[in-house]
């Protein structure tokens, strides 16, 4: 009976423990956010006032004015321009990464062709080869093509990625065969099973195959820097990082800059963020 | 492959099945062919490519390009500042991997024993992860800064602070507690997968044995976890190797002095900067040698009791 109570008791400790500890980690990971939006709505006398401020006594959109209405550059550009590249580029890369992978994973999940087992590992073998050895090759590729400093060069290498030719086979795999027979009976080709019948069918993955591909190319950092070299052209990441070069002094225009280039990926990641849960916990991929 | 003939003779139905297993293979080509153009051209041929250019004394600004033989590999012997760097690197590497391993693995266990609020803490502890470097290298100088967020805490603690990106030896922990930050939420969430697929029979086991909290971690779930750890632990050094972003944006390319200088930024720095593209191959070549026989030491040293 005393033992009962006590182990009873211990329990509850346990869960007031738990709780206590993950509201820390909440906190460490909210209080930094909470501080940035502040800075990023407060007129900069609040913000260079000591000790530091949290919540804008007069919150203002002058930062994040600043930010879309300043020319950037010699070119005269804004910030709406490495926006528009951002989305541009991410876009268009993501429906090529759609289209092209989910046929290769239809291929290897439903069709039967000699070398089929083979080909699957040696793709897959590309999983081990670190990104630091590709950079410079891939550099000299895109001098090779004439694409240094132009959007092909962020569009393209994308499309060989082999984590959407494996996320997808993995989904059609899943699909039971008696709705393709169905789809033959019915005369379907091959190409109309897959994008009238598969296709449709593995909605869900192909959202989050295309969110993974959105956040992964949206967030990229090196590859940018390292084959665009002119304002216009820059991606947002890049852009911020090289425009805060100039504006570093003024910290409410940095922190806007900041909140501007994380919304689109937080507001993906609120909506789909069940779907990015289930995709990373199913494949070990994090959607970086 | 419009209608299925009716089989009224053997020979005929046999011979069917033959095309149509030919049309199969054939369409399976078809369907792969896209990416096996995309995959030849941006990772196969770069690939090839990387190991030619270790090999190889490849000046861009002077147009040089002859083989060397292994002339690249002597001078990452004689360069001191690759050596500082890789060791950086190892340091960072080691700091992090071991940081996410331990906040990660806390943060699951726990979110594995509650449900109320279980989705909230879920989503909030993953959401850094899903930003870019550039936006968390931007919040974390400020942060860091000698007069941002975090020395003012201290000061409410009474303590004066430090500086936390100027101070040689405060630099790396810092770049690393700011990784930490951005991406515990991706091994929690695949420790957490890990803990959901350990049967509940077994703790059920272990208490009616006698076990107490402490020993289940250890005895139960800790090796039943066991490949989902090694995974993390090995693609986490990996990656954090590689580090580049966060002392490219925080500490101006690897200050103070040479304090954050990391591989990956004397590589960027000799191919993009000086044009050394033999050089920087070689060193980048070297540097996967280095992830290679880590991630083999690894597995050797976790791996021996896990089944695969």
């Amino acid at each position: 009976m005393h033992s009962d109570r006590r182990t009873l008791l211990m329990k509850r400790l346990n869960k007031v423990g738990t709780y206590a500890f993950l509201t820390l980690l909440l906190l460490i990971v909210l209080f930094p956010t909470v501080w940035v939006v502040g800075q990023a709505f407060m007129p900069e006398e609040q913000i260079l006032k000591w000790p530091v401020q949290i919540i804008p006594r007069e919150p203002t959109l002058d930062n994040f004015i600043e930010i879309f209405t300043t020319k950037l550059s010699r070119q005269e550009l804004s910030l709406f321009r490495w926006l528009f590249n951002s989305l541009y580029v991410t876009t268009l890369s993501a429906i090529g990464v759609l289209l092209v992978t989910s046929m290769a994973g239809y291929a290897f999940a439903r069709l039967r062709f000699p070398g089929k087992q083979l080909l699957f590992f040696g793709l897959g073998a590309s999983f081990l080869v670190p990104g630091v050895m590709l950079l410079i090759p891939s550099f000299m590729l895109m001098r090779a093509l004439g694409w240094i400093d132009t959007h092909h060069a962020l569009i393209w290498p994308p499309l060989a990625g082999f984590f959407g030719v494996f996320f997808m086979r993995q989904f059609f795999l899943a699909i039971p065969s008696e709705l393709a027979e169905a789809a033959v009976i019915d005369g379907a080709s091959a190409f109309g099973i897959y994008w009238r019948v598969f296709l449709p069918l593995s909605r869900p993955a192909v959202a989050t195959l295309g969110i993974f591909t959105f956040l992964f190319i949206w967030n990229d950092f090196t590859w940018p820097l390292v084959v665009l070299n002119s304002d216009e052209m820059r991606t947002l990441p890049v852009g911020l990082v090289v425009f805060l070069g100039e504006y570093w002094s003024y910290q409410g225009i940095v922190m806007a800059g900041a909140v501007v280039s994380s919304a689109p990926v937080l507001i993906v990641y609120i909506i789909f963020q069940r779907q990015i849960t289930r995709a990373v916990m199913a494949t070990g991929f994090g959607g970086r | 492959m419009k209608s299925i003939p009716a089989a009224t003779d053997s020979g005929r139905s046999s011979n069917w099945a033959l095309t149509n297993k030919r049309r199969e293979a054939l369409a399976g080509y078809l369907f792969l062919a896209p990416y096996l153009v995309f995959f030849l051209v941006f990772l196969a041929g770069p690939v090839i490519s990387a190991f030619v250019t270790a090999f190889v004394e490849w000046e861009l600004l002077r147009g040089t390009y002859r083989f060397i033989g292994l002339e690249n590999f002597q001078l990452i012997m004689e360069d001191d500042l690759f050596w500082i760097a890789m060791g950086n690197s190892l340091y960072f590497a080691l700091m992090t991997t071991a940081g996410n391993v331990v906040v990660a693995l806390c943060a699951a266990l726990a979110l594995k024993s509650i449900r109320l609020g279980h989705t909230l803490f879920r989503v909030v502890m993953y959401a850094p992860v899903v930003l870019s470097i550039s936006v968390i290298g931007i919040i974390f100088s400020r942060l860091l800064a000698p007069f941002g967020l975090l020395n003012a805490g201290l000061e409410l603690l009474g303590h004066k602070g430090f500086d936390y990106l100027a101070d040689p030896n405060l630099v790396l922990p810092s770049l690393s507690l700011t990784t930490i930050w951005w991406g515990f939420g991706f091994p929690m969430l695949i420790f957490l997968a890990a803990l959901y697929a350990v049967p509940e029979a077994l703790y059920e086991a272990a208490r009616i044995d006698g076990a107490g909290r402490r020993q289940i971690l250890w005895r139960v779930t800790l090796p039943l976890i066991r490949p989902a750890l090694l995974f993390i632990i090995v693609t986490q050094f990996i990656a954090h190797i590689q580090v580049f972003g966060q002392p490219y944006i925080m500490t101006n390319g690897g200050g103070p002095g040479y304090s954050s200088y990391t591989i990956v930024l004397h590589i960027y720095r000799n191919a993009f900067s000086y044009y050394h593209m033999g050089y920087a191959g070689a060193m980048a070549l070297s540097l996967g040698v280095v992830m290679f026989v880590f991630a083999l030491a690894q597995f050797r040293l976790l791996g021996r009791y896990t089944e695969y």
